[in-house]
C-alpha cells in the first residue's frame, strides 16, 4: 500500500524566488489497484511523481509503501518516464537495456535470459532483443521502457505520462498492454496523465489535483466493469458520465495566468 | 552578425555537411574542424563539420570522388607550373613533381622511417598522457558543481597560454630530449580532451540519470554505464582534436629544439641546401596527420555507432 501524507514541495525554500509546487498532497492507493492521477498542465503532476519515486526529497510530508517511509528509490518500485528517447540507453541493445537493472538482482545467467526474453514477450516484442531502441517505432521503444521496469518485478510500477507522445492508434494498444500486464503480473500502478479519457478508461480511481500549488481537488472512483474495451467501455453512458465529471472537476487556471 | 555565425558557431554547422556542400572541398574543411576545437563543440555538430560521415557517404561513388581529385590534380599543376615559369626562384620553392620525388626516395632509401617513427612516439606518449590526465580530470570536475565552478576561472586562464610558450621551461625542467616534447604535446593535448569531457559529463541527460537512479543503481555504477557512455561522443571529439594538437606541438619541439623526429630532419635539410628533401618531409608530416586524423574518425564511427551523428551512415 502507497501512503502519501501532507506532501509538499517547495523549489528554491529560502529565496526570493521560492515556488511553492506541492502545497499539500495526502492520499492512498491500495495493493493491485490502478489510479490514474490527472490534473491540469503545470498542476506538479511529475514533480509528486518523483518524490513518490524517491527520486526528489520532499519539503515536509512523506510518502510510505507498505508502512516503510521513502527516502531514496525504493526496490519495490519502477518508473517508466514519458520521454523514452532519453529514458532508454541509445548505446545499448533492447536486451541491455532490459537488463540494465537487473545486475544487482544477482541473477543467474539462464534465469537472467529467460526474464529478459519473458519481459519481452509480454510487451509484443519478441525477437527485437537484438536490436538498439532506436531502430524501432516511438510505440515499441515505450515497450522497452515498460519491458525494463518489468522485468525488474516491481510491486508497484508508476508511469509519468507514458503514452503522451505515441499517435493515438498506438496510445490505445499501449493502454490495453498496461491493464493486461496489470491483471497478468498483479502489480499496484500509479499513472500520471493529462488525458482524461485515458484516465477514465484505465483507472480504478482517478486522483484529480488542482493546479499548483497543488493540493488534491477530488478522488473519483471508477466503478467501469472490466475487462475494459477500447471500444465497448466507451460507448457506456457511465463512461460518458466520469469523463464528463472528471472533466468538469479538473480547475483549468485562469486565462490570465496561461502563458503565451 | 547572424549572417556570418553559420560558418563560425559549431551548432550552425550540420549543414555544411549536407546539401549545402556538394563540392567537398576537402581542404576548406579543416579551417572549421580548428575553430570548433578551440571550444567545447558538441559532437554532433563537430562531426558533421569533421568527419565525412553520413551526408559524404554518396561520395565514394566514382562521380563523387572525381571531384576531390580534380582539385589534387588541379593543385599539383599549379605548384609544378609556378616555379617552371620562373615566377618563383626554384631554388626555394621546386616544382611539385621535384617534391614528391624527393619524398618517394626518402621513402625508398628508408631514410623517412626512423624521424617519422620518432614523431610517432612523441604523438603517441603526448597524447596517451592526456588522455590520462584530461578524462579523469574532466569527470572529476564535470561530476561535482563546487569544483567545477571553483575550477572554471583557473581553466578559462590556462586554456589560452599557448603551448609552445612553455617551450623555455620544458627545457629548463626537461632538458631538449623526448620528455620536452611528449611534455609539450601534453599539455596541449590535455586542454580538447579534459574540457570536451568535462563539458560532455555535465550534459548528461538528466531522465538518463533518473532512470538508473530510480532502479537503484550507486553512483559508482551511474558514472561507469551511463555517464561515460553519454559523454563519449564529446570524449572522442577531444580525442581527435587533441590528436593533430599533439602532432603539431611535436613536430615544434622537434624543430625548435632539435629532438629526433620529422621537424628536426626538416631543419636539418633547409640547413643542407636539400630544398626537395625539405618540402618532401612537409608533405610526409602532412600525410601522417591526415592519416592520423582518418584513423581517429573510423574510430570514433565505429566507437559511436549508436550515436545520432553516425547511425544514418551504419544503419
Amino acid at each position: 500500500m502507497l501512503r502519501v501524507e501532507h506532501l509538499k514541495k517547495v523549489y528554491g525554500q529560502g529565496t526570493k524566488k521560492a515556488f511553492e509546487a506541492v502545497s499539500d498532497l495526502t492520499f492512498t492507493i491500495d495493493e493491485r489497484e490502478l489510479v490514474c492521477i490527472v490534473g491540469p498542465s503545470g498542476a506538479g503532476k511529475t514533480t509528486l511523481l518523483k518524490m513518490i519515486a524517491g527520486l526528489l526529497p520532499q519539503t515536509s510530508g512523506a510518502v510510505h509503501l507498505d508502512g516503510e517511509k521513502v527516502v531514496g528509490p525504493p526496490e519495490k518500485m519502477a518508473l517508466v518516464f514519458q520521454d523514452y528517447s532519453r529514458s532508454l540507453y541509445p548505446w545499448m541493445t533492447v536486451e541491455q537495456n532490459v537488463a540494465f537493472p537487473l545486475k544487482r538482482k544477482k541473477l543467474g545467467k539462464s534465469e537472467m535470459a529467460t526474464l529478459i526474453r519473458d519481459t519481452l514477450q509480454s510487451v509484443g516484442l519478441s525477437g527485437h532483443g537484438q536490436k538498439y531502441p532506436w531502430q524501432l517505432s516511438g510505440g515499441m521503444q515505450q515497450r522497452v521502457a515498460i519491458a525494463r521496469a518489468l522485468a525488474y518485478q516491481p510491486e508497484i510500477l508508476l508511469m509519468d505520462e507514458p503514452f503522451a507522445s505515441v499517435d493515438a492508434q498506438t496510445r490505445a494498444d499501449l493502454e490495453d498492454l498496461v491493464l493486461d500486464l496489470r491483471d497478468r503480473y498483479g502489480i499496484t500502478v500509479v499513472f500520471v496523465t493529462h488525458d482524461i479519457d485515458e484516465s477514465v478508461y484505465l483507472s480504478d480511481r482517478v486522483i484529480v489535483l488542482t493546479p499548483s500549488p497543488t493540493r488534491v481537488q477530488e478522488i473519483v472512483d471508477i466503478p467501469l466493469p472490466r475487462p475494459r474495451d477500447q471500444v465497448e467501455t466507451k460507448e457506456l453512458p457511465d463512461f460518458a458520465h466520469l469523463r464528463a465529471y472528471v472533466w468538469r472537476s479538473i480547475k483549468r487556471p485562469e486565462p490570465a495566468e496561461v502563458p503565451a | 552578425m547572424t549572417s556570418r555565425q553559420p560558418e563560425l558557431d559549431p551548432r550552425g554547422s550540420p549543414g555544411a555537411g549536407g546539401p549545402s556542400d556538394p563540392s567537398g572541398v576537402d581542404g576548406v574543411r579543416n579551417t572549421p574542424r580548428e575553430l570548433a576545437g578551440e571550444a567545447p563543440a558538441l559532437p554532433e555538430t563537430a562531426d558533421s563539420a569533421l568527419a565525412p560521415a553520413p551526408p559524404s557517404r554518396p561520395r565514394r561513388s566514382p562521380r563523387g570522388m572525381a571531384l576531390p581529385l580534380l582539385g589534387v590534380a588541379l593543385a599539383f599543376l599549379l605548384f609544378e607550373l609556378i616555379p617552371r615559369v620562373g615566377l618563383v626562384d626554384e631554388a626555394f620553392f621546386p616544382p611539385a613533381s621535384a617534391m614528391i620525388a624527393a619524398l618517394v626516395e626518402q621513402i625508398a632509401d628508408g631514410s623517412l622511417w626512423q624521424p617519422l617513427g620518432d614523431t610517432l612516439q612523441g604523438w603517441a606518449l603526448g597524447l596517451g598522457l592526456a588522455l590520462l590526465i584530461g578524462v579523469p580530470l574532466g569527470i572529476a570536475i564535470g561530476s561535482v558543481y563546487l569544483v567545477f565552478m571553483g575550477s572554471r576561472s583557473i581553466l578559462e586562464f590556462l586554456r589560452p597560454v599557448p603551448s609552445v610558450a612553455l617551450i623555455p621551461l620544458a627545457v629548463l625542467v626537461f632538458g631538449a630530449g623526448l620528455e620536452s616534447k611528449v611534455f609539450l604535446a601534453a599539455f596541449a593535448a590535455t586542454w580538447p580532451i579534459l574540457l570536451q569531457t568535462l563539458y560532455g559529463v555535465r550534459d548528461v541527460d538528466p531522465t538518463a540519470m533518473d532512470t538508473a537512479r530510480s532502479f537503484g543503481i550507486g553512483r559508482a555504477q551511474r558514472l561507469w554505464r551511463v555517464t561515460l557512455p553519454s559523454a563519449l561522443p564529446y570524449i572522442a571529439t577531444g580525442v581527435r582534436i587533441s590528436s593533430s594538437v599533439a602532432l603539431i606541438l611535436a613536430v615544434t619541439a622537434e624543430l625548435v629544439l632539435g629532438i629526433d623526429g620529422l621537424g628536426q630532419v626538416i631543419n636539418v635539410a633547409r640547413q643542407s641546401g636539400a630544398v626537395e628533401n625539405m618540402y618532401g618531409l612537409i608533405i610526409a608530416t602532412g600525410l601522417l596527420g591526415w592519416g592520423l586524423n582518418g584513423i581517429m574518425t573510423l574510430l570514433e564511427r565505429r566507437l559511436l555507432r549508436w550515436h545520432p551523428s553516425v547511425r544514418g551512415a551504419t544503419r
